[in-house]
């Protein structure tokens, strides 16, 4: 599966956030995306997905060749797009397992017997070191920090998208839960070899997860690409350099 | 209130009574519910208990229509118009149609210290139905009472109940209407009540059908330590407009009222929630709640909560809260980032918003035909209907006694 994002511009409520991206994404490959707050990196992970309050103004996001600019959220997600969120809503009353249940459905485009799904739950439950009783509980009601991370690579693991964006999956998480999560997000990406696009402020996951690409935004603008170096080097510098960088591009 | 309007005739009576709310109100269509109530009897009950039920998967203790019922169980009988006794003035005009036009009343009895669970359809045709439910329980009884209310057409008409609930010391008294009326259809529905010490009562409301739906009713916590809730739950669609007024008192001392209401409307519907809470004085240490709720699932369709409060005591715990909103998109994003088509994802939404009053409902299989009846008019948008149980399992009918009942056998 290939992603492609072609000069995208996006706007909120008028506002230009994103101002020409360009990124290829594809089956099997790790993409870092790394920049300071506000350069609009969950924009791009939202716009991606299609949510309405972002507005493409002009560009283009294409699926193996096919512009999805224009397609809904549920059907990009069928061709296999996946958004891990950042900050997911609580839906009290939507059980957990009836909504991925639903949503596996949806993807797979047939019905998913209970037993086999119960028992590949189990398994990526048991994996992420999630308790049994999560089973029971609302989407994402009452759930910790940690737990809702977590709730996102279960679900991540479940469906088995082709192309998955993790908005900062390691945000919140205490060392050990960074590590737990990266350790499924690697063992999804051996298995079922998605293209990664994870989004993250600093390099902590990744050294857990060595990445094939760094890309490094401003101000709604990739200003850097570059491989794991990339990344060590802005633990050491910052992104001070960059951000005068993307000042400058904006003249 | 005024008492000499038990002496006129319902059609001299003002469709709203209450000062509170006489600027907020639904306007029933009056004249769907003379000429309802002046047709001759169209609905042959026998008939339709072999035709319509014979596939429904609960066994109904009565069927009452427009002129008569059908009573399959001890614990109920029906006593004519001129033995049902003194009662209060009517509320409105539409209870005054009510006490005028029902030939009989239907009394349930639960004896001290026993135990029932009924069920009671109500039925109503062209020939509008209109019926008065006495409950009387004793000391220590206990009764869940379910009741379903169907139209046997489509044509307009009138289905109008009157409730009364007489129950002694310590017994425990739920009630779940669940309104399934077609689309023509114009309800009034009104309860009142009367516990004693350490009782409580609560009456559950699901609103689905119909085309006008008016509720006023009024639950009294009137005797020491007992409790009245009250929880209402509305789906509407099309042109639906639904109005429903509950006042909950607290009257004893240390009495519990609570009043909880979930509309989700679609459409052109519109909802009035209207709730009043009165602590009367001397009710010391009573504890009262209103909590409204309403989600907007259309541009154009309204709830207007109304919660109002009077506190005549001040050793009390008293609150309520309202609000009323569309439905979140960034909810809506969510579901469908998981690939759920966007109508689904709005139906599992609206589910979840309702199931947060429908899950107050104790009785188990009430819960659930509650839940399947808001599931069938988001899936299929229609009207009206028998119960339907969409969840797995088998379901009895009867008891070994032969009384009927109905219970999940989970298999």
């Amino acid at each position: 599966m290939k992603l492609e994002i072609k000069d995208l511009h996006v706007s909120v409520s008028g506002k230009e956030i994103l101002k020409g991206i360009s990124l290829e994404v594809n089956s099997g490959e790790k993409h870092v995306i790394m920049g300071p707050n506000g350069s609009g990196k969950s924009t791009l992970a939202k716009a991606i997905m299609g949510h309405p309050k972002f507005t493409v103004t002009s560009g283009e996001m294409l699926v193996d060749g096919k512009s999805i600019n224009s397609l809904a959220t549920d059907k990009r997600a069928r061709l296999g797009l996946f958004l891990q969120f950042q900050d997911p809503v609580e839906i009290d009353g939507v059980g957990f397992i009836s909504f991925l249940r639903a949503a596996k459905e949806s993807i797979d485009g047939k019905a998913v017997g209970m037993k086999d799904f119960m028992k590949d739950m189990r398994g990526n439950i048991s994996s992420l070191k999630l308790g049994d009783e999560f089973i029971g509980r609302s989407l994402n009601q009452g759930f910790s920090g940690g737990e809702k991370k977590k709730a996102e690579v279960l679900q991540m693991a479940m469906l088995k998208p082709g192309i998955a964006i993790l908005d900062e999956p390691d945000s919140g998480l205490d060392i050990d839960a960074i590590k737990v999560v990266a350790e499924n997000i690697n063992k999804i990406a051996d298995s079922t070899k998605p293209g990664l696009l994870i989004i993250t402020h600093h390099t902590r996951i990744l050294g857990y997860m060595k990445p094939d690409f760094v890309h490094v935004m401003v101000d709604g603008r990739i200003v850097a690409n570059g491989g794991s170096e990339l990344s060590d080097r802005l633990e050491k510098e910052g992104y001070n350099s960059y951000i005068s960088k993307g000042s400058e591009t904006s003249r | 209130m005024n008492d000499d309007l038990m002496h006129e005739s319902y059609k001299d009576i003002p469709q709203e009574t209450s000062e509170l709310y006489k600027k907020h109100y639904v306007a029933l269509p009056v004249e769907t519910v003379d000429s309802s109530l002046e047709k001759e009897n169209d609905l042959d009950l026998a008939k339709f208990a072999r035709d319509r039920l014979a596939d429904v998967k609960i066994a109904f203790d009565a069927i009452i229509g427009s002129t008569g019922a059908i009573v399959n169980n001890p614990a109920i009988s029906v006593s004519k118009a001129e033995d049902r006794g003194t009662r209060g003035p009517p509320s409105d005009r539409f209870e005054e149609a009510v006490a005028e036009t029902a030939t009989s009343e239907i009394v349930v009895r639960v004896a001290d210290n026993s135990r029932k669970s009924l069920n009671l359809l109500f039925v109503n045709s062209s020939r509008g139905l209109a019926a008065r439910v006495k409950i009387v329980a004793g000391n220590g009884a206990a009764l869940s009472l379910l009741e379903w209310y169907s139209s046997a057409g489509d044509s307009p008409s009138f289905s109008g109940v009157v409730h009364r609930i007489e129950a002694l010391d310590d017994s425990n008294i739920e009630i779940n209407a669940l309104h399934s009326e077609g689309r023509s259809t114009v309800s009034a529905s009104y309860f009142s009540n009367n516990i004693g010490a350490g009782s409580s009562l609560m009456v559950n409301g699901v609103y689905v059908g119909g085309s006008h739906t008016r509720v006023r009713n009024a639950f009294d916590a009137s005797s020491r330590g007992c409790t009245v809730e009250a929880n209402e739950v509305v789906l509407g669609s099309e042109e639906q407009k639904f109005d429903l007024m509950s006042k909950i008192s607290n009257i004893g001392t240390n009495t519990n009222a609570q009043l909880n209401s979930s509309a989700a409307m679609d459409g052109a519907s519109s909802c009035y929630l209207k709730g009043y809470a009165k602590i009367y004085h001397g009710a010391k240490l009573a504890v009262s709640n209103i909590h409204q709720e309403g989600l907007l699932l259309s541009g154009s369709s309204k709830v207007i909560a109304l919660p109002d409060m009077s506190i005549d005591e001040s050793d009390v715990k008293a609150a309520h809260a309202a609000s009323a909103g569309p439905l979140d998109e960034d909810k809506l994003f969510y579901m469908m980032s998981r690939g759920i088509d966007g109508s689904i994802s709005k139906g599992l939404i609206t589910e979840a918003f309702l199931t947060k009053v429908i899950s107050r409902i104790r009785s188990p299989v009430a819960r659930e035909l509650a839940m399947s009846m808001v599931s069938k008019k988001i899936d299929d948008g229609g009207f009206g209907g028998l119960p339907e149980i969409r969840s797995m399992g088998v379901w009895d009918t009867k008891h070994a006694d032969g009384t009927a009942k109905m219970n999940r056998n989970e298999q």
